[in-house]
């Protein structure tokens, strides 16, 4: 059988064409808005220079002490877990480590042990804590999930920011490697990355995100 | 070695083939993408809801964006290229556009599923679904996509392309190198998946135009084959109409060898002429030439009932009858033919008319028709053919049974001839046996015609006729000729015939016996033999004449010769005869010549010859002498009988005789020196005294003696008798 090309008509390419182009501009657009949702950084914390006392976080005092602050829900803060467990398989013998999951009021019984909570929980080393009303989290001034702080033994504040390179985005990421150097005595500068992830409380309005959405002038 | 017009053809057919076979590729893999896009977009949608369903806002959620980025932006990538790859199949456009939008899909694909690496090889499979266009340059956008993704994302976004904030704006070609690195095999594998689909392409033209070639001597032999075929089957087809018509021709052949009924014979035809063509219709129409009349002696038909026999007109069998030819007519024929007067349209016009002459050495004597009523193209040129055949068999049928007939009467002409001809007829077969003989012969005869049957000619002939002189002229070794025969008749008498024979042909030239005719001629024999006799015989005496006495002297003369046995010749002159017939009478001396023949015939053999050689001269031969004294002891007897007194008239008479004897030992003379001695001795015999003998001597011819004749006679006690001692002189 004889497959002939088949010939389109001039009119109907150059609408064709017209679509194309159109229709190229609209999903670059979109992408692009994707993009930039996606490498959007989530509010960033307002972490206490020094170990929040009234914490019931016992810091460790023979060791950097690592906080995560995660909404046990957030899709994003899996990669924040994934890139804690890396970060532990590299120095997590120098790090005292702990996951706090916030649980706002009003949820039910066993509603942040979600199945990132169960990975969190794996992960050696790390302890796994529930935020009853998210007051750790106020403590540490996250306000997004995936917010990591390091204190330092004698509780200073070394790092505070994420490990992700992007909103559910694995890889190495700059926040992750800050944390290698502080602990292994590589650094000593106080580090700050961008946080991806859903905020951790209602109260950081979805007007404001909406808002910096549409201005492009993030709150944070 | 193809030739270079085939090398072009070959080439552009190969172009034709490879083309196609690329098309039939772009097609297929628009297609494949099409699916492909559709099942990405639902796996988009599923992945986002696996992996990012809702955003949280502490306790409060909404759908994530990664869930609307895969639900409108994904079916916003798939939408166009899916609908391009459905109605522009095949389109370069096409490719291009699904290979913008198979990356713009993987890079959406990255984000939803937060850069697993699974779907970072969903970017790498896809450029290896986009080498399955097998069209490098389809890459190239693909490629351009990924590079332009990175280096963008890469000036706006660093951290999400590098790890890090900030970073070397050359840092995007390392992502973009794994692209090119893949890249790189699959244009190695495009490249030889192009030249493997020309090699085929160009294997596959060499083999279709080998194929066409082939197919074309195919298509040629098979017309070959066809058209062999059919004429096979035409061959076939008049092979079997042939053997049907020499079948049929073969049954009316016999059917009209052994029918001598006509309504029979036609009966026959008509049957078998039906097992060949169409015959429901069909007559035979005979003509006599001298009544001018047509008439039918066979006549079936659907319509018209069998005509009366009626005067050569204007009909269609009258038409055929007049130009002596076939006939195959249409009714638009025959109608044509009645316009122009040539013929008067009798009965139902038939659809089509096919008649033939029954023709005879002596003429066109009728006609054998067919016909029918309704469909003009039921006979035809091989129906003409073949009824002229069956024509030609009735014809001559009815010829043979007009010669037989007429064969008959000659026979039973020729049988009263034969029987009642004046003249015997006999016929013999091969075996010289009489097979018939007619009247005239058993009257001939005496014996019947059944009588004579198988029985041979030679049982009745006296003479020696063989078998094998029959059989000679049978053979035609010999010639026929009359010859005189003598039959014996069955009363045991005996007559002659002159019998001919003729030699009696069969129809192929043999000779099948001979026929003879017996010409009575007993009568004519009989006169013959009397003409014979008196022509041999002296008619007073019944003696023989001079002319058998001298044949006899003849016949003893070369008997002499073999046997050396002595013949004499004895010549007799009665004396004093002539005055006893002048005084007595010419009927005394008769009556006195015969009782001295009467005398003569007492003193001889049977072997020996008496004749009268006229007059009173008279001659005896004397055969089987045992010696030549026997003929002087005879002579001298013979004198003395012959002077006893005859009683003639009532009156006594005497007379004497002189004799002359000449005799041959040896066979050398000739008769007509032996008469002539034995008449010199006679007349030795006169002078001397008469009433003696004397025997020849040689000496005689060189006396010349030659004495003459008329003397008076004397009477012979008178007469002194004087002898030499060559003379015998007469006893006491």
């Amino acid at each position: 059988m004889t497959i002939e090309k088949t010939a389109t008509p001039t009119k109907a390419k150059s609408l064709l064409v017209i679509t194309g182009l159109f229709w190229l501009v609209i999903i670059v657009g979109g992408m692009a808005l994707f993009m930039r949702y996606e490498n959007r950084a989530g509010f960033a914390a307002e972490a206490p220079d020094g170990w929040p006392l009234a914490s019931r976080i016992q810091k460790s005092t023979d060791r950097s002490t690592l906080v995560v602050l995660a909404h046990p829900h957030c899709p994003c803060t899996r990669a924040t877990i994934n890139e804690l467990a890396r970060l532990m398989a590299r120095v997590g013998d120098r790090l005292a480590v702990y996951v706090i999951f916030i649980k706002p009021a009003g949820v039910e019984q066993g509603w942040e042990q979600s199945d990132i909570w169960t990975s969190a929980a794996k992960i050696p080393g790390v302890k796994v804590v529930t935020d009853d009303q998210g007051r750790e989290s106020q403590l540490f001034g996250g306000r997004t999930s995936g917010q990591s702080v390091l204190y330092d033994k004698s509780g200073k504040l070394l790092f505070s920011g994420g490990i992700t390179i992007g909103r559910g985005a694995e890889g190495d990421s700059t926040g992750a490697a800050a944390i290698v150097s502080l602990v292994m005595g590589e650094s000593e500068a106080v580090q700050a990355t961008s946080v991806f992830g859903c905020p951790l409380s209602s109260d950081e309005s979805y007007c404001d995100l909406k808002k910096e959405l549409l201005d492009g002038n993030p709150t944070r | 070695m193809e030739t270079p017009h085939a090398d072009i053809k070959v080439d552009r057919l190969a172009e034709d083939l490879f083309t196609n076979h690329q098309q039939s590729i772009f097609r297929h893999t628009d297609r494949m993408f099409a699916v492909l896009m559709a099942l990405q977009f639902l796996g988009g949608i599923a992945a986002a809801f696996w992996f990012s369903p809702k955003t949280w806002f502490g306790a409060y959620s909404s759908v994530h964006n990664n869930v609307w980025a895969a639900i409108f932006l994904g079916g916003l990538v798939s939408i166009f290229p899916i609908f391009l790859a459905l109605k522009f199949t095949g389109e370069k456009s096409t490719r291009y556009v699904i290979a913008v939008s198979q990356i713009m899909m993987s890079s959406l694909l990255i984000h939803i599923t937060g850069g697993r690496i699974e779907t970072h090889f969903h970017l790498f499979g896809s450029l290896a679904f986009l080498s399955f266009y097998r069209d490098w340059r389809v890459l190239v956008p693909a490629t351009a996509i990924v590079a332009a993704d990175h280096m963008v994302r890469g000036v706006f976004w660093p951290e999400s392309v590098y790890g890090v904030p900030g970073g070397q704006n050359w840092r995007w070609l390392e992502h973009t190198f794994w692209v090119l690195f893949e890249n790189t095999f699959l244009v190695i594998a495009i490249k030889r998946s192009t030249s493997e689909m020309w090699e085929i392409a160009r294997r596959t033209s060499e083999t279709k135009q080998l194929n066409e070639g082939l197919e074309r001597r195919i298509d040629i032999r098979t017309a070959e084959l066809e058209t062999t075929n059919q004429n096979l089957e035409n061959e076939i087809v008049g092979r079997r109409r042939l053997q049907l018509e020499a079948e049929v021709i073969s049954k009316v052949i016999q059917g009209l060898t052994t029918t001598d009924n006509l309504d029979d014979l036609f009966a026959m035809v008509h049957e078998q002429l039906g097992r060949r063509l169409y015959a429901e219709n069909c007559f035979v129409a005979l003509y006599d030439s001298e009544t001018k009349v047509v008439h039918c002696p066979f006549f079936v038909d659907k319509f018209d009932a069998a005509p009366v026999p009626e005067k050569l007109g204007k009909g269609l069998t009258n038409y055929l009858l007049r130009n002596g030819a076939a006939v195959l007519l249409t009714a638009g024929d025959i109608e044509e033919l009645s316009a122009k007067g040539e013929i008067s349209i009798v009965g139902t016009i038939p659809a089509v008319w096919l008649g033939v002459p029954l023709r005879t050495p002596r003429g066109v004597i009728g006609a054998l028709v067919v016909q029918h009523y309704e469909d003009a193209a039921i006979f035809g040129q091989h129906d003409e053919r073949f009824m002229r055949s069956i024509g030609d068999q009735v014809a001559l049928a009815l010829e043979r049974g007009r010669a037989a007939e007429e064969r008959l009467r000659n026979e039973n002409q020729f049988k009263d001839m034969f029987d009642n001809a004046p003249v015997a007829y006999h016929e013999l077969d091969t075996e010289g046996r009489y097979t018939r003989i007619n009247r005239t012969e058993e009257l001939l005869l005496g014996y019947t015609n059944d009588e004579l049957k198988g029985r041979h000619p030679w049982e009745f002939i006296v003479e020696n006729v063989s078998r094998g002189a029959i059989a000679d002229k049978l053979a035609g070794k010999v010639p026929l000729r009359a010859v005189e025969r003598t039959f014996i008749r069955k009363d045991g008498s005996h007559i002659s015939v002159l019998n001919e024979d003729r030699l009696i042909y069969g129809e192929n030239g043999e000779v099948t016996g001979i026929r003879s005719t017996l010409q009575d001629i007993t009568a004519l024999k009989s006169l013959e033999d009397q003409l014979t006799h008196q022509a041999l015989h002296d008619p007073l005496t019944k003696l023989c004449n001079r002319v058998l006495f001298s044949s006899r002297v003849e016949q003893a003369i070369s008997r002499v010769r073999r046997t050396h046995l002595p013949i004499a010749v004895l010549f007799l002159d009665l004396d004093h005869f002539k005055s006893i017939n002048d005084s007595l009478g010419h009927a005394a001396g008769d009556e006195l010549l015969v009782s001295v023949t009467e005398r003569l015939r007492a003193c001889l053999r049977v072997s020996d010859t008496p004749a009268r050689f006229g007059g009173d001269e008279f001659a005896i031969l004397l055969e089987d002498l045992e010696h030549a004294n026997k003929a002087a002891l005879i002579a001298e007897r013979i004198r003395k009988v012959l002077c006893a007194p005859f009683k003639i008239a009532g009156t006594e008479a005497f007379i004497s005789t002189s004799i002359g004897i000449a005799i041959t030992t040896s066979g050398s003379e000739t008769p007509e020196e032996l008469l002539r001695n034995a008449d010199l001795a006679m007349y030795r015999s006169k002078s001397n005294g008469k009433n003696r003998y004397t025997i020849f001597e040689n000496e005689m011819h060189d006396a010349g003696l030659s004495i003459p004749r008329g003397r008076p006679i004397r009477n012979c006690r008178t007469s002194p008798r004087t002898f030499k001692t060559t003379t015998a002189e007469p006893g006491p």
